[in-house]
């Protein structure tokens, strides 16, 4: 016979004892809670409520570096030579045409004391808002030339890598890896380019891969993970292991973020290549699926729909991700082998036309406030602007910058690479 | 898909001959291609035949189209095309390419307006068929690259993505039937 502790006594006896326990248990939580504070709590991975973001205006500072055009800015407590100082203004602004917002624009080094930032020189001026063709470019003529510089943060001394080069991150070591095409890029002609990877204490750079249309998205420990773009389809995401030794993590998928470890990648299924798309946990070294998260069990709390994208770059911190969506930030918590929604922030200005966030950051320490921007939708014909927005996940509300123009949006500094090389 | 709503006619002709289409064709009569945006994937894709030399329209043909998987054009390889005015580089009925297969139209590259400042790149109208302008198809419950299954295919990268069954056959009829041909300000993006 099974034993059965309740046998003979009041049925109503365990629920009760059961309940006292658990208002006295959520009385310790509170207190601990406001002891700690919010902040902490969220760290501690309590799940918060999904829902719409109240967004007003507001100054807002958040912590980190950002540049804004050719003006760099870093907070104290940025841990960087320049923290707390002046605005410093760079040689050139940083701008990257043929990454746009799908990386980083800079990025520091992993011992904090140079910026690695991309830049564009324009051959000549262009309205494109008027015929090309009205303006002497024809297809083929020269638009223009990227080119990383190196900013020394302490000296102040700026180097600029070859032309052609763009697209950044740094491996644990010191080692920088980028994208080298040639010096022009040419309107409308195919701009392959190699994998470069420059190691402290050389001073050329090694190449990794044959041409392609590649973008260097971050260290992945000593592997190098790439996207590769291919035109009217799937791009892939790349793992380099060494020169010339190649490997296919994810097909139709973009990268979401690199785990703090650098053994694993999350990335996020394109609805364009996959009917059914997916978040799915990747190991690097192997490319096993650790966990897999369909788009359609990430529901809007405004619409009741899934979202029908995430996009990357995301930020992960410690068990936490945060990713821009198709109606604003989503939330996930990875642990080990599980792949969970942790919340769903709906923001109305999201949803219109060039209304997603980019570049969505943890601000500071905690994983309670999110730092993002986003284009604010003008009329047509008027000029762009963007502003800043510093979101409250647990109070649901988002502060937003006045817009500035929109090439002068202070944009952050930061490395997707993840682990030790 | 005809459509017989003049006063949309006319408001196309005078925009794109105000962006300049006209005093860029080479030849007197031309195709050249218009593309509202209303959403990812049922957008509207325009052909219409015009005399440039006269300014006259004589003809205009609408069809579904879609584009890109978001309405964010800074957004590289996912938002569809940003407004304004793109060359045709190139026009193939048998393109080979390694994923773009079959009639396409290369696109110009275009740069959007947002902080961003993304130059979008590599861009096409083009379907999902192969380069005989047939079907590779497999098992259903794949997407496979030269195959049109549905719907869902209207997403697309960035580009401009027709019906391979409907519509392709169609737009490229039109197009050679007008005489198109490659060059300056061929679409217009709205």
């Amino acid at each position: 016979m099974e034993h059965d502790e309740t046998r003979g006594r009041p049925p109503s006896r365990r629920p009760f004892r059961r309940m006292r326990l658990g208002v006295w248990l959520g009385a310790a939580a509170a207190a601990v809670s406001v002891a700690a504070g919010i902040q902490a709590a969220t760290d501690q991975h309590t799940r918060i409520a999904s829902g719409k973001m109240a967004v007003h205006r507001a100054d807002v500072a958040p912590p980190g570096m950002y540049i804004s055009g050719d003006q760099l800015n870093a907070t104290p407590g940025s841990n960087t030579p320049i923290q707390g100082k002046p605005s410093q203004t760079l040689v050139a602004k940083a701008i990257s045409p043929l990454v746009g917002a799908a990386d980083p624009v800079g990025a520091t080094s992993p011992d904090g004391s140079v910026l690695a930032y991309n830049t564009w020189t324009w051959a000549r001026s262009i309205d494109w808002n008027q015929p090309l063709d009205k303006q002497g470019i024809a297809d083929g003529a020269a638009l223009g030339t990227p080119a990383i510089h190196i900013l020394n943060l302490a000296t102040g001394a700026d180097t600029a890598l070859e032309p052609g080069s763009f697209s950044l991150a740094w491996r644990a070591d010191g080692a920088l890896a980028y994208a080298a095409g040639s010096a022009t890029y040419r309107w409308s002609q195919e701009y392959d380019r190699h994998v470069a990877v420059r190691t402290p204490g050389t001073t050329g750079a090694q190449t990794w891969s044959s041409p392609g249309l590649y973008r260097v998205e971050g260290w992945a420990g000593a592997a190098l993970l790439v996207e590769r773009d291919i035109p009217g389809d799937a791009s892939e995401l790349d793992v380099f292991d060494g020169p010339q030794q190649s490997r296919v993590l994810a097909v139709g998928a973009d990268l979401l973020a690199i785990s703090p470890a650098g053994d694993t990648a999350l990335v996020a299924e394109s609805p364009a290549d996959n009917p059914s798309p997916s978040v799915r946990l990747i190991r690097v070294s192997d490319g096993a699926e650790l966990a897999s998260l369909p788009l359609a069990q990430i529901v809007d709390p405004v619409t009741s729909t899934p979202v029908s994208w995430l996009a990357g770059p995301a930020d992960w911190r410690g068990s936490k991700v945060v990713a821009a969506s198709e109606t604003g930030l989503v939330v996930l918590s990875v642990d080990g082998t599980t792949l969970n929604v942790d919340q769903v922030m709906h923001l109305d200005a999201a949803t219109q036309p060039n209304g997603m966030l980019y570049e969505p950051r943890f601000a500071g320490s905690s994983t309670s406030s999110i730092v993002a921007w986003s284009d604010v939708s003008t009329p047509t014909d008027d000029a762009w602007a963007s502003a800043q927005l510093v979101c409250d996940r647990v109070q649901l509300t988002c502060g937003q910058s006045l817009p500035v123009t929109a090439t002068l949006q202070p944009r952050p500094v930061y490395d997707r690479s993840g682990g030790q090389s | 898909m005809k459509t017989s709503i003049r006063t949309k006619l006319a408001c196309m002709t005078a925009v794109m001959a105000l962006a300049g289409v006209w005093a860029g064709a080479a030849s007197p009569a031309t195709a050249v291609f218009q593309f509202k945006r209303i959403s990812n994937t049922n957008s509207r894709l325009t052909i219409g035949q015009y005399d440039t030399a006269t300014g006259k329209v004589y003809s205009y043909v609408t069809f579904r189209a879609g584009s890109g998987i978001s309405t964010d054009e800074c957004w590289t390889s996912h938002g569809w095309l940003p407004t304004g005015l793109y060359n045709i580089v190139l026009h193939s009925d048998s393109y080979a390419g390694s994923k773009v297969r079959g009639r396409v139209w290369q696109l110009s590259d275009r740069r959007c307006q947002g902080g961003a400042g993304t130059l979008r790149t590599e861009l096409f109208i083009h379907s999902e068929e192969t380069p005989s302008q047939g079907q590779s198809c497999g098992p259903a419950g794949t997407d496979y690259p030269f195959c049109w299954e549905g719907d869902n295919d209207y997403r697309s990268e960035g580009c401009i993505k027709v019906d391979h069954f409907t519509t392709m056959p169609s737009l490229d009829g039109y197009w050679h039937a007008w005489k198109g041909t490659a060059g300056p300000n061929r679409l217009l993006v709205v």
